[in-house]
């Protein structure tokens, strides 16, 4: 019995639908818990004064690494078979230092601006609209992206093959790189806080 | 206030450590038993189209067997297949070496769960099935550039699709390499192959 | 809790806790789905149908909704990202209602108008939409998923994402403080 249960066949199309619905609901519950439904609070991470998102997004990648390499480890889980995004070195530095500056323009990322929409934020709406647009926009100007949006492929790889690391040295590296982010992040907003009080 | 404060700062410190000693563990068990609690002694019994494209043109000596049903095997077949379907096969003893093959892996998959041990050292599965001999072996798709270390494989793809009729769809991405590329020792059985997934990958 | 109190929003949950909850959820999705989640497909998803519905050729020409856009068989929209995003939208709408954050609202700096706020939310999904598919993924598909995945091309996108953003702060400090 190990996983990913789609790709082995044991669920079938409709079911998988019913599936995204309910994980979906999970990660649109978390999201608006942790308060990143909220633009003032997604962009005050870039001011410095509340890490929300990097601390939940961050404790969410090592919560997730953490079980994948476990699950792996133990057999349950076939990492072949979970679909990985290849790796375009150019287009995918690019594409985040665009995101980046339309994340703190706009104040929402894709899935944050549907939440937001979700509990009223006309705000959030209008993004969403944005991010439609957008992406109209992308697709009309495709023909002429299209050799940039292929250039510098690296194919499906992680940082394990890339560096040559054992897949459990890789984990604990990046797992301290996160505590310590986390632990930095919590002095910085004493700090912050303390200036505020002044 | 003071006090849920401190609780509440004792919760994270508590989750650090948590994620400490599972990272921390988790890279001690990655010297210690890299490959985990899979068993890597087990014989991957596969065989990729490739591979197995050579041997049917060089005449090697083996028994390819298709194992789904006479009106499957009616429509479409590999040169000098035989076809015993996967009830009949699950009764049969075979003596020389043996290649099995279904339409995606499913058939074959079972067959050698079953029968791995009766069967012999001499058995093979061909990965990926009929839909991967049709797909990357008689119609696939290369790359228009093909990066250097690529063109020994890539060349032999060519003149097998050639040699059993099938023709090439040249495509810019070259992702479609990575499949010639892989390591049948180290794989898994594939996924199960849908013709109307209405899952996407990618985002 | 006294009555006044009830219609209060409640305060967020912390973060870590919640972080781990999405973790949790991501990895349901690689045990169960053998895929992480997503967002902007399901947009690019709606886009590719709207576009299609204007004009089946210039849609089925362009190699990008194509991709989206699938044999014919069955319609783009009935695709796990949709019914993902779907769900995204209820999980966000009900855990508003139970913090009592659920009301019409425009979430914006003190120092900008309704209507400026509305103007950059605007312009931001805009390049955030661009930022999003040249990097095949945005901050669920691409940062999340691939983060946890160690995904090489996911970890350049997440530093790029944040490199960006820090960035440009200072040039839009007035639209948020």
């Amino acid at each position: 019995m190990n996983g990913p249960f789609y790709e082995n066949g044991w669920i079938g199309e409709e079911a998988s639908l019913l599936i995204a619905l309910i994980i979906g609901l999970a990660f649109g519950f978390f999201l608006e818990r942790a308060g990143l439904g909220s633009a003032r609070k997604l962009a005050a991470q870039f001011y410095g004064s509340d890490l929300t998102v990097f601390k939940m997004m961050f404790t969410a990648i090592i919560t997730a690494m953490i079980g994948v390499y476990w699950l792996s480890w133990f057999g349950l889980l076939n990492l072949d078979l979970v679909y990985l995004t290849p790796t375009y070195v150019m287009p995918q530095i690019i594409g985040g230092l665009v995101f980046g500056i339309g994340f703190i323009v706009g104040g929402y990322c894709p899935g944050t601006s549907c939440v937001a929409s979700a509990t009223g934020s006309i705000d959030g709406i209008v993004n969403v609209v944005g991010l439609l647009l957008g992406i109209l926009l992308f697709g009309e100007l495709y023909p002429y992206l299209e050799t940039f949006y292929n250039s510098t492929p690296l194919g499906q790889t992680t940082m394990v093959q890339y560096f040559e690391l054992p897949a459990g040295l890789m984990v604990f590296i990046l797992v301290m790189v996160a505590l310590g982010g986390f632990w930095l992040s919590e002095k910085f907003e004493a700090l912050n806080a303390s200036n505020e009080g002044e | 206030m003071k006090v849920n404060k401190l609780s509440g700062l004792s919760l994270n410190k508590r989750l650090a450590g948590l994620a400490f000693v599972l990272a921390a563990s988790a890279m001690v068990a990655s010297f210690v038993a890299p490959e985990g609690l899979k068993n890597e002694n087990e014989r991957r019994p596969f065989i990729s189209v490739v591979t197995l494209a050579n041997a049917i043109k060089n005449r090697e000596e083996f028994l390819l067997i298709d194992l789904r049903d006479a009106e499957a095997y009616e429509e479409f077949h590999l040169p000098s297949a035989e076809n015993i379907p996967y009830d009949s096969a699950l009764a049969m003893d075979f003596e020389s070496k043996v290649i099995f093959y279904s339409g995606d892996d499913y058939l074959a998959k079972r067959l050698w769960e079953k029968r791995h041990e009766s069967l012999g050292p001499n058995t093979m599965v061909l990965y990926g099935g009929v839909h991967d001999w049709y797909e990357k072996l008689l119609y696939p798709e290369l790359p228009i550039n093909i990066p250097e270390e690529h063109k020994t494989m890539v060349n032999q793809v060519i003149e097998l699709s050639t040699y059993y009729g099938g023709q090439i769809e040249f495509v810019e991405s070259q992702e479609v390499l990575e499949y010639y590329e892989y390591d049948l020792n180290k794989k898994y059985w594939p996924g199960a192959k849908r013709t109307n997934g209405l899952v996407r990958k990618g985002c | 809790m006294t009555k006044g109190s009830q219609k209060q929003p409640q305060p967020y949950w912390n973060p870590y806790l919640c972080g781990i909850g999405l973790g949790l959820v991501l990895l349901t999705t690689f045990v169960v789905m053998g895929r992480g989640i997503g967002a902007s497909g399901a947009m690019t998803s709606v886009v590719s149908v709207g576009v299609n519905a204007v004009s089946e050729t210039h849609a089925s020409a362009n190699a990008f909704y194509a991709g989206y856009l699938g044999d014919g068989t069955v319609s783009p929209l009935k695709d796990w990202l949709v019914f993902e995003v779907l769900g995204v939208l209820i999980g966000g709408f009900l855990s508003g209602v139970f913090a009592h954050r659920t009301k019409l609202k425009v979430e914006k700096g003190k120092s900008i108008s309704r209507n400026g706020r509305f103007l950059f939310s605007f312009v931001g999904g805009i390049i955030m939409a661009f930022g999003t598919k040249l990097a095949r993924g945005c901050t669920s598909g691409q940062a999340l998923t691939g983060g946890a995945l160690m995904n090489v091309g996911s970890w350049l996108f997440m530093i790029s994402l944040f490199a960006g953003a820090y960035g440009m702060a200072w040039f839009v400090r007035r639209l948020w403080i």
